[in-house]
C-alpha cells in the first residue's frame, strides 16, 4: 500500500483504484466466509437421492412396505398413488429398522454446508418396484386392499355370526378368486393362480376357435362394428345367458353369430385346473370381407 | 346388542360392498369377460335342407309336382352359391317332413344333420283345380320360423312360385335380392352368324333377339329392364341400336366410324357409347333417342368400354392414353378422372358390382392368359378371381351381387360360365352350337 | 396374049389388092400403127395400173397384215397390261399392312406397303377403296373394336397424307370379327393384325 507518488495525475489515481479494489476484494470474502454464520438463510429442504442398494431386496418385507402406509378403512382411493411419491419424512422412523442398508452420504453443492449440518439421517430406498413387479401397482394395491378389507370383515363377522353376511362373504371370496385377469398377465407370486390362468386362456381360445369353425355368414357388405356376443359355459359346456351384448348393425351377422355359439354346443367339459363353476366369454364376429 | 352390531356390520358390509363395487365399476360398467375377435366365417355356405315335399292329398299330380319341384328349387337354391343344399338325392335315408309347421318339425333331427335351415313345401289342390304351395324357412339352431309364404296358381305355374320362394330364402338369410327375376343377354354364332340371345338366371328359356344375318355384339340392359342397346353391322357399318324388348320399337346411331360399347346410366334413359365420327375413339353421353349429349373423354388416343357405378356416379372405363389399356375412373360430377390399374400392360372390361363396392375386370399378365381380376374399390386390393382355365373374359356381376358370368375358353370353344363372386363354384351356364360370348346380367329394376 | 394381060391384070389386081390390103393394113396398120400404139399404150397403161393394183394390194396385204400384228401387239399388250393392272389391284387387295400386337404404329414395312398402294391409287383415280382394321383374337373384342378403327385410320393418314384424296378412302373396323387365319399361335395372330383394303 504504498503511494508511489508520480508526477503523473492517472498514476495518482491508480494507486487510490488499487488500494479500493483491495478492499472491495476483502470486504467480499469476509461476505463470503462469514455471512451464513451471521444470517441463516432458508434454503429449501433437499430432496433425496435415489440410493442404490448394495444388499438384495427381501421380497416379503419389500412387499409390505406400501401396505403399512395407508390408513385401510377410510375410502380414500387415492391412496395408492401418494404412496410413491410421498417425501419420505412421515415412513423416515419406520424405515429405519430396514436399514441394513449402506446409507450412501448425502452430496451437497458446497463443501461448507456439509460440513457444517449434521449428517443427516439414513434416508430409506426408494426401491423401484414399478421395474419388479409386471402387475400395475393400482391393482396390487386394489387385491391386497380387497384382501385386507375382506380380513376386517372377517373378523367383524366372527363377531356377529349373521349368515347373511357370510354368504356376501363367501361371494366376495369367490367375486376375488373368479375375477378374471387380463390375459397375459403373469401372476409372478401366485403359483396356482398362474397355471389356472393359463388353463382359462387356454379353453377359452379353444372355445373361439371352435365357434369360428361353426361360423356360416354369407351376407353382403361389411358391418360397420362387430356383433358382439357374450355367454357362460357350464362345467358340462352348455351354453347359459347367450347376450347379444353390442349389435353389429347388421341382422344377419347378429343371428349368424348366435347360431354360431348355438351350433357349438356342447362344448368339451372344462378342465379340472380351472376352478370356476362357469366360464364368461365374449365374442366378436366381424367380416372383414373376402379379402382377408 | 346384536341387532346394534348386526347395523354396524352391515353398514360396514354395505359400505365395503359399494366400495368394491365402485373399483370395480371404475374401469367397466358390466363384469369384463374377455372378448375374442373373429375375423371371418369358416363357411361361406349356409348349409341349407330341403327335404321331399309334402303333397296334401294323394294323386299322380301332386306327386309329380313334388318331384320335380324338389329338383328345380334345390337348384335353384344351389345356384346362388350361398347355400350347402341337402335334400335327400344324395343320401338315401333322408329324415323326411312330418309336417311343414313348426310344432311338426324335430329340430334336434335336423340339427343333427348338419343343417342350420330347413325349408318345407307343402302342396295342396284347392277347390278350384288351383295348386296352393305353402313353404316355410326355419332356423334350426335356434329352433323358430323365419318366414312363411303361400303361393296360389295354376299347376304349371310351380316352378314360378319355387322361384319367388328361392327369392325369399335368399333375401332372408344374405340380404340379397334379384337374382331369380334376372335374365341374360348374350351373343352366340349358333346360327352362323353373331346375334344377341336372351336368357334366363340359370341358362333356361333361350330366345333369340336379333336376326340380322351380319354380326351383333355387346347387348346392355336399361336399368328397367325394357331397353336392349347392341351393336350391329347389318348395314355394313358398326351401328349402335337401341331397341325395346317388347315391340322392337327403337333408334339407330349410324355416325361414320364406331358406335360400339354401350352402357346405360343406371335409372335414367340414358347412355354412354364410343363413337369415333371425330377422328378419335372417345365417350360420349347419348339420351335414349341416341341423340348426343355431351363429350365425356377427349383424350386422342383410345377410349372405350364404359361402365357406370349403380349410383350413376363415378363411370369407370378402357383407355390407351397412357400406352397401354387400363382402366380409369370418372367422378361424373367433377369430371376428374383417375388411374385404378397399375398392374400388368392390358387392363380391360370393368365391371361394377351393384354394391358399388367392386370393380371386375379383364387382365392380361405374361405368362398367366387372360383372367378375370377384382378390385376393392376402397382398399385398392386386387385378386384373381380365375387361374389357369384358358382365357377369361366379359366379367358380368348378378344383380343382387352373387354371382359373375363371364366367358370362358377353357373347353376349347368359348362357352358362357358362372362364378361366385369369391371365384368359386364356377360351372358353365349353357351350351348351345357354336360359340357364346359377351354375358351380359340385366339389372335390379329400376323405373325412370 | 390374053393370059399375059391376064396374068398382067391379075397381077395389077393382084398388086392393086395388096396395095389395097397393104393400105388397109397400112391403114390399119397406121390405124393399126396408132391404134396399135395407142394399144401399146392402153396395155402399158393397163399393165402400169395393174402393177400398180398388185403394188397396192401388196401393200395393203402388207398394210393389213401389219395391221393385224400391231391389233395382235395390242391386244397383246392390253391383255398384259389388264394382267399387270389386275395383279396390281390383286397385290393391293391382298396385301395387307401389319401391326404389332396393341399398336397402330406404322413399321418401315408397313409404310413400303402402303407407299405401294399410292402408286396404285394414283394410276387409278377413279377408285374409292375400304380400308378395314382388324386385330387378332387376344384381348377383348370391344377394346379390339377401337384397336382397329385406329389401325385403319392410321393407314388412311397416311395415305392422305401421300396425296390421295380423302373422299376416297372409308374405314371401318371389324376388331377380332373376321380373322384370315383361326390358328392359335403367333404366325396366325400376326396375319390377322392388319389393315386391309377393298374397293367399294
Amino acid at each position: 500500500m504504498m503511494l508511489v507518488k508520480k508526477n503523473d495525475s492517472l498514476d495518482e489515481r491508480f494507486g487510490l483504484f488499487f488500494f479500493l479494489s483491495l478492499v472491495a476484494h476483502g470486504l467480499f470474502f469476509c461476505l463470503i466466509l462469514f455471512l451464513p454464520v451471521w444470517i441463516k438463510p432458508s434454503l429449501p429442504a433437499l430432496v433425496s437421492p435415489m440410493l442404490v442398494d448394495l444388499v438384495a431386496p427381501m421380497p416379503e418385507t419389500a412387499g409390505t412396505l406400501p401396505e403399512r402406509t395407508p390408513d385401510p378403512l377410510p375410502p380414500r382411493p387415492k391412496t395408492p398413488s401418494p404412496v410413491e411419491s410421498q417425501a419420505p419424512p412421515p415412513p423416515v422412523p419406520q424405515k429405519t429398522p430396514l436399514a441394513e442398508k449402506v446409507p450412501l452420504p448425502v452430496k451437497a453443492e458446497a463443501a461448507p454446508v456439509v460440513s457444517e449440518k449434521p449428517a443427516p439421517a439414513p434416508i430409506p430406498a426408494k426401491r423401484p418396484l414399478a421395474s419388479q413387479r409386471t402387475r400395475s401397482p393400482a391393482e396390487e394395491v386394489n387385491r391386497d386392499v380387497v384382501a385386507s378389507a375382506l380380513s376386517d370383515i372377517a373378523r367383524r363377522v366372527e363377531e356377529d355370526r349373521s349368515s347373511a353376511i357370510r354368504d356376501a362373504l363367501r361371494g366376495l371370496e369367490t367375486e376375488v378368486q373368479t375375477r378374471p385377469r387380463s390375459v397375459g398377465t403373469a401372476e409372478g407370486t401366485r403359483q396356482g393362480g398362474a397355471a389356472a390362468g393359463r388353463a382359462l386362456d387356454l379353453y377359452i381360445s379353444q372355445a373361439a376357435h371352435r365357434v369360428q369353425q361353426n361360423w356360416a355368414y354369407a351376407g353382403q357388405g361389411r358391418a360397420r362394428e362387430g356383433a358382439v356376443v357374450v355367454f357362460y359355459i357350464t362345467r358340462d359346456g352348455r351354453v347359459r345367458d347367450l347376450v347379444l351384448q353390442q349389435s353389429s348393425g347388421n341382422r344377419l351377422i347378429d343371428d349368424s353369430a348366435r347360431r354360431a355359439i348355438l351350433k357349438s354346443e356342447p362344448f368339451p367339459p372344462v378342465p379340472d385346473a380351472i376352478p370356476a363353476e362357469r366360464i364368461g366369454m365374449g365374442l366378436r364376429f366381424t367380416d372383414k370381407g373376402v379379402d382377408l | 346388542m346384536k341387532t346394534g352390531g348386526m347395523g354396524v356390520a352391515s353398514k360396514i358390509f354395505f359400505g365395503v360392498l359399494f366400495w368394491l363395487i365402485m373399483l370395480q365399476g371404475a374401469p367397466m360398467a358390466r363384469e369384463a369377460v374377455p372378448i375374442i375377435d373373429i375375423q371371418a366365417p369358416s363357411l361361406r355356405k349356409i348349409p341349407i335342407a330341403i327335404p321331399a315335399f309334402l303333397p296334401g292329398s294323394e294323386g299322380p299330380l301332386l306327386h309329380e309336382i313334388a318331384g320335380q319341384g324338389l329338383v328345380y328349387l334345390a337348384d335353384a337354391v344351389d345356384f346362388s352359391g350361398y347355400f350347402k343344399v341337402s335334400s335327400g338325392r344324395e343320401t338315401a335315408d333322408f329324415p323326411r317332413l312330418e309336417g311343414i309347421v313348426a310344432s311338426k318339425v324335430n329340430f334336434s333331427l335336423w340339427k343333427n344333420q348338419g343343417v342350420e335351415l330347413l325349408a318345407t313345401v307343402g302342396l295342396a289342390v284347392d277347390g278350384e283345380g288351383q295348386l296352393e304351395m305353402e313353404c316355410r324357412l326355419f332356423d334350426v339352431i335356434q329352433e323358430n320360423l323365419l318366414m312363411g309364404k303361400r303361393y296360389r296358381g295354376p299347376a304349371s305355374d310351380f316352378r314360378r312360385m319355387l322361384r319367388l320362394f328361392a327369392s325369399e330364402v335368399l333375401f332372408q338369410v344374405t340380404g340379397r335380392q334379384g337374382l331369380y327375376e334376372s335374365r341374360l343377354a348374350f351373343v352366340s354364332d349358333s346360327t352362323g352368324h353373331k346375334e344377341i340371345y336372351i336368357c334366363d338366371y340359370d341358362g333356361t328359356g333361350i330366345r333369340q333377339e336379333t336376326r340380322d344375318q351380319s354380326i351383333a355384339l355387346s347387348p346392355a340392359w336399361s336399368s328397367d329392364g325394357n331397353w336392349l342397346a347392341y351393336t350391329s353391322y347389318v348395314r355394313g357399318n358398326p351401328d349402335l341400336y337401341i331397341r325395346h324388348l317388347e315391340g322392337g320399337r327403337g333408334v339407330v346411331v349410324s355416325k361414320p366410324g364406331l358406335n360400339i360399347t354401350p352402357a346405360w346410366v343406371p335409372g335414367a334413359f340414358q347412355l354412354a357409347a364410343t363413337l369415333s365420327f371425330e377422328g378419335n375413339q372417345n365417350i360420349y353421353m347419348l339420351t335414349g333417342h341416341g341423340k348426343i349429349i355431351k363429350k365425356l373423354t377427349h383424350s386422342w388416343d383410345i377410349d372405350v368400354s364404359p361402365a357406370f357405378s349403380p349410383d350413376g356416379k363415378q363411370m369407370a372405363f378402357v383407355s390407351r392414353r397412357s400406352g397401354s389399356p387400363q382402366i380409369y375412373m370418372m367422378d361424373m360430377e367433377s369430371e376428374e378422372i383417375r388411374r385404378l390399374t397399375y398392374e400388368g400392360n392390358y387392363n380391360t372390361s370393368p365391371a361394377f358390382s351393384p354394391d358399388g363396392g367392386h370393380l371386375v375386370f379383364v387382365g392380361m399378365r405374361r405368362g398367366e392368359g387372360i383372367n378375370i381380376y377384382r378390385m376393392d374399390l376402397g382398399g385398392g386390393t386386387v385378386v384373381q378371381l380365375t387361374h389357369n382355365s384358358g382365357d377369361n373374359e366379359d366379367p358380368s356381376w348378378s344383380p343382387d351381387g352373387s354371382l359373375i358370368a363371364f366367358t370362358s375358353s377353357r373347353e376349347g370353344v368359348s362357352r358362357l360360365y358362372v362364378m361366385t363372386a369369391y371365384g368359386t363354384d364356377q360351372r358353365r351356364l349353357l351350351s348351345m352350337p357354336g360359340a357364346q360370348t359377351t354375358p351380359r346380367w340385366s339389372l335390379k329394376p329400376v323405373r325412370f | 396374049m390374053a393370059a399375059k394381060m391376064w396374068v398382067r391384070y391379075g397381077l395389077v389386081l393382084a398388086i392393086f389388092c395388096v396395095m389395097v390390103l397393104a393400105s388397109c393394113a397400112g391403114k390399119t396398120g397406121n390405124g393399126d400403127l396408132a391404134a396399135q400404139q395407142e394399144l401399146a399404150e392402153q396395155q402399158r397403161l393397163e399393165e402400169a395400173e395393174r402393177v400398180a393394183a398388185e403394188e397396192r394390194a401388196k401393200q395393203e396385204e402388207k398394210a393389213r397384215i401389219e395391221a393385224e400384228r400391231l391389233a395382235r401387239e395390242k391386244a397383246e399388250a392390253e391383255r398384259r397390261e389388264a394382267e399387270r393392272k389386275a395383279q396390281a389391284k390383286a397385290a393391293f387387295l391382298d396385301t395387307h399392312v401389319h401391326f404389332e400386337f396393341d399398336s397402330f404404329a406404322l413399321t418401315s414395312e408397313a409404310m413400303k406397303v402402303l407407299d405401294a398402294k399410292v402408286v396404285w391409287l394414283r394410276a387409278n383415280p377413279d377408285v374409292k377403296i375400304m380400308v378395314e382394321g382388324h386385330c387378332d383374337e387376344r384381348g377383348t373384342r370391344e377394346y379390339n373394336l377401337a384397336l382397329g378403327d385406329r389401325r385403319a385410320r392410321s393407314a388412311k393418314k397416311y395415305l392422305v397424307d401421300s396425296g390421295i384424296a380423302e373422299n376416297r378412302i372409308a374405314t371401318i373396323s371389324y376388331g377380332e370379327e373376321r380373322p384370315l387365319d383361326t390358328a392359335k399361335n403367333e404366325a396366325a395372330w400376326a396375319k390377322n393384325r392388319r389393315a386391309q383394303f377393298v374397293i367399294r
